[in-house]
């Protein structure tokens, strides 16, 4: 074995206490780096499943219209114009080639197609506005789960039905069975029968979104031919943007993910992880601190050993080296003591979390950033003892021994 | 003169600068040979103490010569004379300056372990045959604090001489210990001195151990006083 390595070595072994209060310390600080770096990455993977499980991650929508040169004299300004028709309603003409298309392409799950529209309903006096969703029967618990969201009536979805939050209904007072009045923005008014309320714990689904067959919304929103819009499901969330990505150009379609629609969500997750930085590096610095205050309270302490080390001809190198071992072996020993703690402290908490509702700590144990937090703690621990390790080298052996 | 170990020319020392500069060796000149055993005496705050740290390359000199083994030492640079006292030279101090941490053993090799960056077999067997020699062979593998103050000076001239030093330089090895056991670690260095041919260079106030040795430099004020008769 190197000398130097069973040096240091034993100058941490020979005072124990010392020894175990300073790997403590560079435990705790590793333990809670790991804490916070597996709850920042659990946080973000809880939020994203929270806010993807209930709306589309693709949606494919009818081309914006592209602004057209009238005039391409090049000495003039160009005359440019927007072809903002009211007469021709946006829509999806060829709607079914296009749901072959996305529903074939690979990641992608599940597509639903939809006609949307404004509408009010009416139960006598009370009247309420509505995003007047018609969903294929079929699909209707395909971007968000309705069916087992339902507190009264079933999930039917036929010509004269209608399904209507919780909070809606409250606001109408209507109940299951009951007759209720739909007018949409287009003119068309009809009785529907409510055949179910449900409640999503959603403010918007809940109270201002109303679920009918794609056939009546095609009939009361007046779209004989084409379809409002595509919404699909991808297998991976993630991967949705690059999905959408290549839908745009294969469908001629505006393909929007659910990232660019979530903006705030980032913005949230971003100033997050930020937070969660700032308190990995400041559990590092602790960690650095402490080592060195530490070792330099050891070199202090040892000043006449190495003072009797220097007499004896021993290399400064040598006292330097024995130091730097020192802040390795802390370092090493430390930070895999914390990472294991740390480890069996997340899982026991995402357990703990399991068993309640899961969202007391939402934190995912294999998130920990282990290797991150070894290898900086070990960083770190060598360069906190470069400083004692050079204060030991400058000991005056003569000032010493002669004391 | 092959036998000349150490050639000591109009060696300066001063402490301090400024005002408060003060020269504390005044011009000394003396030589050590080879196999010497000598006292060098003087009252207290001489330069006793000073002198020791300089022929051990602990301590630069202000100014003046020294040449040990027929290399000049005063331009060596750190590195260079860290190996050299490693490699020629033995220290014994008053008050025994073991390693606490270690054995007995571990104490007497660590000049050649740290220097070789290893401790090999070789070394280790030079240790217990070192400690053997001293008498303490059933000491071999204790921690230094459980020895006696006796034992624990006997463990330091061991290592002193663990890389077959060509000079030890002592000073005051027996002022901390009483008649009896100071008479032992004397008759040791003595022993030393006799079987492996090297120089002592002893510091001391104690009469008993100036008669004991070959020879007496006498300092006084940072000046050689007497630098003694050799023996023949
Ligand atoms: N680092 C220093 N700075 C200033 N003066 C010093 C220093 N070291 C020693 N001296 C002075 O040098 C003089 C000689 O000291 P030294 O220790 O060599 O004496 P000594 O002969 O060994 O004395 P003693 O017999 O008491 O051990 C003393 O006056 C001391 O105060
Ligand atoms: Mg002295």
């Amino acid at each position: 074995m190197n000398f130097a390595v069973k040096v240091a070595w034993r100058y941490l072994t020979s005072n124990r206490t010392q020894t175990a209060l300073l790997l403590g310390g560079v435990a705790i600080g590793v333990l809670v780096f790991v804490f916070m770096t597996a709850l920042i990455g659990g946080l973000r993977v809880f939020l994203i499943q929270q806010t993807t499980g209930n709306i589309a991650h693709i949606t494919l929508e009818p081309p914006e219209r592209v602004a057209r040169v009238l005039s391409s004299d090049e000495r003039r300004t160009p005359l440019v114009a927007f072809i903002a028709s009211n007469t021709k309603r946006q829509q999806i003409f060829a709607w079914q080639t296009m749901l072959q298309v996305a529903e074939t392409t690979p990641g992608v799950k599940v597509a639903s197609p939809q006609i949307n529209g404004n509408a009010f309903l009416i139960k006598g006096q009370a009247t309420s506005p509505v995003l007047l969703n018609g969903l294929r029967p079929d699909r209707l618990d395909a971007i968000s789960a309705i069916s087992p969201k339902i507190i009264s009536g079933s999930a039917r979805l036929d010509i004269d039905g209608i399904l209507i939050g919780a909070k809606l209904a409250t606001n109408l007072g209507v109940r299951v069975g009951q007759p209720i009045v739909a007018r949409t923005d287009r003119g068309r008014e009809r009785t529907l029968s409510v055949r179910a309320i449900y409640r999503t714990g959603l403010g918007s689904l809940d109270e201002r979104v109303a679920f009918v067959n794609i056939q009546l919304a095609r009939t009361l929103l007046d779209l004989p031919q084409g379809i409002s819009q595509i919404e699909l499901k991808t297998d991976d969330v993630n991967a949705a943007p690059e999905i959408a990505a290549a839908l745009g150009p294969s469908t001629g379609l505006k393909a929007t993910s659910w990232v660019e629609r979530s903006a705030q969500l980032f913005v949230a997750l971003n100033s997050q992880g930020q937070t969660g930085s700032l308190i990995q590096i400041f559990s590092l610095i602790t960690i650095v601190i402490g080592v060195s205050s530490a070792l330099l309270l050891t070199t202090y302490r040892r000043r006449g050993e190495i003072a009797i080390m220097r007499s004896m001809g021993i290399s400064r190198t040598f006292v330097v080296l024995i130091f730097i071992l020192q802040g390795l072996f802390i370092g090493l020993l430390g930070a895999g003591i914390g990472a294991s703690a740390g480890y069996g402290f997340c899982v026991l908490l995402a357990d703990l979390s399991r068993r309640t509702d899961g969202t007391a700590f939402p934190i995912d144990p294999a998130q920990g950033g282990y290797l991150a937090v070894i290898v900086l703690t070990t960083i770190g621990s060598v360069l906190a003892a470069i400083l004692p390790a050079r204060a030991a080298a400058r000991v005056d052996p003569v000032e010493v021994l002669n004391q | 003169m092959s036998d000349l170990l150490y050639r000591v020319g109009d060696l300066v020392k001063d402490f301090g600068t400024g005002e408060l500069r003060t020269r504390v060796l005044k011009g000394m000149s003396f030589d050590l040979v080879k196999g010497e055993f000598v006292a060098l005496l003087g009252p207290s705050g001489s330069g006793k103490s000073t002198l020791l740290s300089i022929l051990g390359t602990l301590l630069a000199p202000t100014s003046g010569t020294l040449e040990m083994l027929g290399e000049s030492l005063v331009h060596l640079d750190e590195q260079r004379l860290t190996k050299f006292r490693n490699r020629h030279i033995g220290f014994v101090f008053q008050f025994h300056h073991l390693l606490p941490d270690f054995t007995a053993t571990e104490n007497v090799l660590f000049p050649a372990a740290a220097s070789a960056g290893i401790e090999t077999r070789q070394s280790r067997d030079r240790a217990r045959a070192l400690l053997d020699r001293v008498g303490l062979t059933d000491r071999l593998d204790f921690r230094t604090p459980k020895l006696s103050g006796g034992q624990k000076q006997r463990v330091a001239i061991a290592r002193a001489l663990m890389n077959h030093p060509a000079l030890v330089l002592a000073d005051e090895p027996t002022g901390n210990l009483d008649r009896q056991t100071a008479d032992q670690v004397l008759a040791l260095l003595r022993d030393m001195n006799r079987t492996d041919k090297t120089t002592f260079l002893i510091s001391t106030h104690d009469p008993h151990v100036a008669a004991f040795c070959d020879r007496r430099i006498t300092v006084v004020d940072g000046q050689l006083a007497t630098e003694g008769e050799r023996v023949a």
